[in-house]
């Protein structure tokens, strides 16, 4: 299991009320070594869900990166916002989405 | 000829050029086209037969469009005046400009016109501290295009300037050979467009979309549906006239959608260091501009939420709850050589988001944008208890965390030297400055209230009240001068006072901190010599040690500033002052034809008869745009009171009648009318000063 599935695997039992006024869909097509992994994140006012998918589907934004990067980013050791703008990490659809979504990962020094 | 700059904006994308309509931008002059903080032209030069242009008149013609008139001829002493040429340039995504060059002659003329291009992709950052690129720059001819590029590893942007039929492209311009016939005209359109590859949609967007000939109509209709739902203003001084349009012009112009936010716009700060989301440009400028288009606090509230601080990050001085000051789209941002993404070291938009939050439902009776934003209000309120209060005294103080790019002042004052002590001396951190107590104590009262009526939580308003009073309490004691009566600037990290004189006490009369019992004194300060220079409130009073007339926030007269002043004295009682700072401050937009500049020298009025702009100062600026608004609303005593509108003018006398019509609130639509009777000149105490010998 990776870190953005397991991040968000244990956050889905509870709402989130960072997304409390947040609703849609965002598939992340995950790059590792050669084959991509397609990650369906679905957010309900609050409630958050993924599951795996086989193949690329319609989703409100469509995020692409390397599966370091991804995990990084749940990790809270890389800034999504930031690797957006490098390039690194593509969007397509509702980029506002994604802005309001990576709210909810840790940050860099947060207290553990 | 680098004489007069012209400017023309949509949102964050402006276009800056010289009066010929001529790019030649150094790294360190901020000419050019920009859009998200990024430089995506820097030359951009018209020859006709290799010879530049001159100037003959230019057009702003909207502020998203300008027209130059120009003539061919090397000279300044010979122009050749059978020909004339017109570039007519509209701002959009990118900017599209037509050339049209009219042969005056009777015979037919062969011309060769060529327009240079080409890009450094700097930085706004780079062109602010003057670095050096780390990336590649390539170029490419790609059909009817010129593409310009940039890459860094995954960074990329690109220029695609599209030429109408008939050119010669190469890497360095286009060319049109062209015969022109005798009375004829010739004209060519062209296109360039911004992006940034790679990032799928996620474009710069403009709040008008794309700029092909289909943008133009698009603004005007907006424009004119902004200008056509503010209410109207009639008056007997034509001045204040022209200063209400030109601020509702300017205050349009800056909305912008930040690239991430499609659905929302918000005014981005100030031409052309600032045209970004900064937390507390946008709230101060939402409250400005709150009796006139309450929208703009809607989105600033939604925006600022949605940005608000989640974490921990110590590049980044981000906590939980904290309300972002600045969002940078830039390569330098992009590889976190600095920390915008965003940036959070401010310490006063946060309670100031809470505030804002309040009087917006004050006005417009939104309900349901102060529950939908509970979360994000309770998480700004905490944040002042948990995260701000460094020194544990149960103030407001900053220290910033990123101690190599993070800001050091967290403050509207963010300049290094603008917190002093009398005696000039610059104290260590944490600093806690005193209007941000006042905006503290402001944040809880409102909070509560919001807490009691809306979100049905008798015990947290309780809590809050109480704190509240036990702050403004502290605040009294720890924070009076004794000897001089007012409050000191700020506490040092070892809870001393900061003893300057500054306009920072009008602040705290508009949070409504103050004693009633001092407030006469904090008043009569305001209006005296030291701090009032006949056009406004000194940043910094004459005669503290770091006072300079000139010096950015030592000294220097803000509008904005100025503007929460006057409503601050409005607050409690001192209707006349409030009316002769307004009048001061409307006065000297005059000087530049409405369009007041971020600050001006702090020079005495009667010194330099006219307001002295401080050098780089930033304009058109948002809160300075917004400053006429709220000093017209301050005037007429516009005040919300349950469904009500109270309406309670107190006029300096050469404004006249005056009526605004058609105030947009919870009240549907009411009209407010009034008439000047205040003496400005009885509210100032004459400067005693020896007179000159000869």
């Amino acid at each position: 299991m990776n870190t953005l599935e397991r991040f968000i695997g244990e956050i889905s039992a509870e709402p989130q009320p960072l997304l409390a006024n947040t609703s849609g869909t965002l598939l992340f097509e995950i790059r590792d070594d050669n084959e991509t992994v397609f990650a369906l994140v679905t957010v309900d006012k609050g409630r958050v869900g993924v599951e795996e998918v086989p193949a690329p589907r319609d989703a409100d934004a469509t995020i692409r990166a390397d599966r370091a990067l991804v995990d990084a980013i749940a990790a809270g050791r890389a800034n999504a916002m930031a690797a957006v703008l490098r390039g690194e990490m593509g969007v397509e659809g509702d980029s506002e989405l994604l802005m309001d979504f990576q709210r909810i990962f840790p940050g860099p020094d947060d207290p553990r | 000829m680098a004489d007069e700059l012209v400017k023309i904006l949509d949102g964050n994308t402006f276009v800056v050029s010289d009066s010929r309509g001529d790019i030649e931008a150094s790294l360190d002059d901020p000419t050019g086209l920009f859009t998200f903080d990024t430089r995506f032209l820097s030359r951009w030069i018209l020859t006709i037969d290799g010879h530049r242009l001159n100037a003959l008149s230019t057009d702003d013609l909207q502020y998203f469009e300008a027209r130059f008139f120009l003539v061919p001829g090397t000279g300044t002493v010979y122009i050749d005046a059978k020909m004339s040429v017109i570039r007519q340039r509209a701002v959009g995504d990118g900017f599209s400009e037509t050339i049209s060059i009219i042969n005056h002659d009777e015979k037919p003329v062969d011309v060769s016109v060529r327009l240079e291009a080409g890009c450094d992709f700097a930085d706004l950052f780079e062109v602010k501290d003057k670095l050096e690129k780390k990336g590649k720059y390539y170029t490419r001819v790609d059909g009817n295009q010129l593409v310009l590029g940039y890459e860094r590893d995954t960074y990329r942007r690109e220029t695609a300037i599209s030429a109408g039929d008939g050119a010669h492209i190469d890497e360095h311009g286009i060319t049109y050979d062209v015969t022109i016939p005798p009375k004829g005209e010739w004209s060519t359109h062209l296109k360039v467009v911004t992006s940034m590859v790679g990032l799928g949609e996620l474009r710069s967007s403009t709040k008008n979309g794309r700029s092909d000939r289909r943008a133009r109509p698009n603004m005007e209709r907006d424009l004119d549906k902004w200008l056509a739902d503010a209410p109207r203003l009639e008056c007997d001084w034509p001045s204040l006239h022209r200063t209400y349009h030109r601020s509702l012009v300017d205050l349009a112009a800056l909305r912008f959608s930040p690239v991430t936010e499609g659905r929302h716009s918000l005014p981005a700060a100030g031409l052309p260091w600032f045209m970004t989301i900064f937390g507390r440009d946008s709230i101060f400028t939402s409250l400005q501009a709150l009796p006139f288009a309450p929208e703009l606090a809607a989105k600033t509230l939604h925006v600022l939420g949605g940005r608000q601080g989640t974490r921990v990050d110590d590049f980044r001085d981000e906590d939980p709850g904290r309300i972002l000051h600045e969002m940078r789209y830039g390569e330098m941002t992009a590889f976190e050589e600095r920390p915008h993404s965003p940036y959070f070291g401010c310490a006063d938009a946060t309670p100031l988001y809470v505030v804002l939050l309040d009087e917006y439902e004050r006005w417009t009776g939104d309900t349901k944008l102060v529950r939908e934003l509970e979360f994000e209000a309770r998480a700004a309120l905490n944040w002042i208890d948990e995260y701000a209060d460094l020194m544990g005294n149960g103030y407001i103080s900053y220290k910033r965390r990123n101690e190599e790019t993070g800001l050091e002042n967290q403050c509207w004052k963010d300049s290094w030297d603008s917190i002093s002590n009398h005696a000039g001396e610059i104290p260590g951190f944490p600093r806690a400055t005193c209007e941000l107590q006042g905006y503290a104590y402001d944040a809880k009262m409102r909070g509560a209230r919001l807490a009691r009526d809306i979100w049905h939580d008798p015990e947290f308003a309780e809590k809050l009240e109480k704190d509240a009073a036990a702050l403004k309490r502290r605040f009294n004691r720890d924070f009076w001068v004794e000897d001089g009566e007012y409050f000191a600037l700020a506490l040092d990290p070892d809870g001393k006072q900061v003893d300057a004189l500054a306009s920072n006490v009008g602040h705290l009369l508009w949070s409504g901190i103050v004693d009633k019992s001092k407030a006469r004194a904090i008043a009569r300060h305001l209006m005296s010599p030291r701090l009032f220079s006949g056009w406004g409130v000194r940043t910094l009073a004459e005669g503290e040690g770091r006072f300079n007339p000139i010096g950015y926030h030592v000294g220097t007269v803000w509008p904005f500033d100025n503007s929460f002043i006057a409503w601050g004295l409005r607050r409690y009682g001192f209707k006349d002052e409030a009316a002769t700072i307004a009048a001061g401050i409307l006065d000297a937009a005059t000087f530049f034809d409405g369009r007041l500049p971020e600050a001006f020298g702090g020079y005495d009025r009667t010194e330099t008869k006219y307001p002295v702009q401080y050098p780089t100062s930033c304009s058109p600026q948002a809160w300075s745009t917004g400053a006429p608004l709220l000093l017209l609303s301050t005037m007429l005593g516009l005040q919300p009171s349950g469904e009500h509108l109270v309406v309670d003018p107190a006029l300096p006398q050469q404004i006249g009648r005056i009526e605004l019509l058609d105030i947009p609130g919870r009240w549907g639509r009411v009209d407010a009318f009034g008439r000047g009777r205040v003496d400005v000149a009885k509210k100032t105490t004459k400067r005693r000063r020896p007179a000159a010998s000869a």
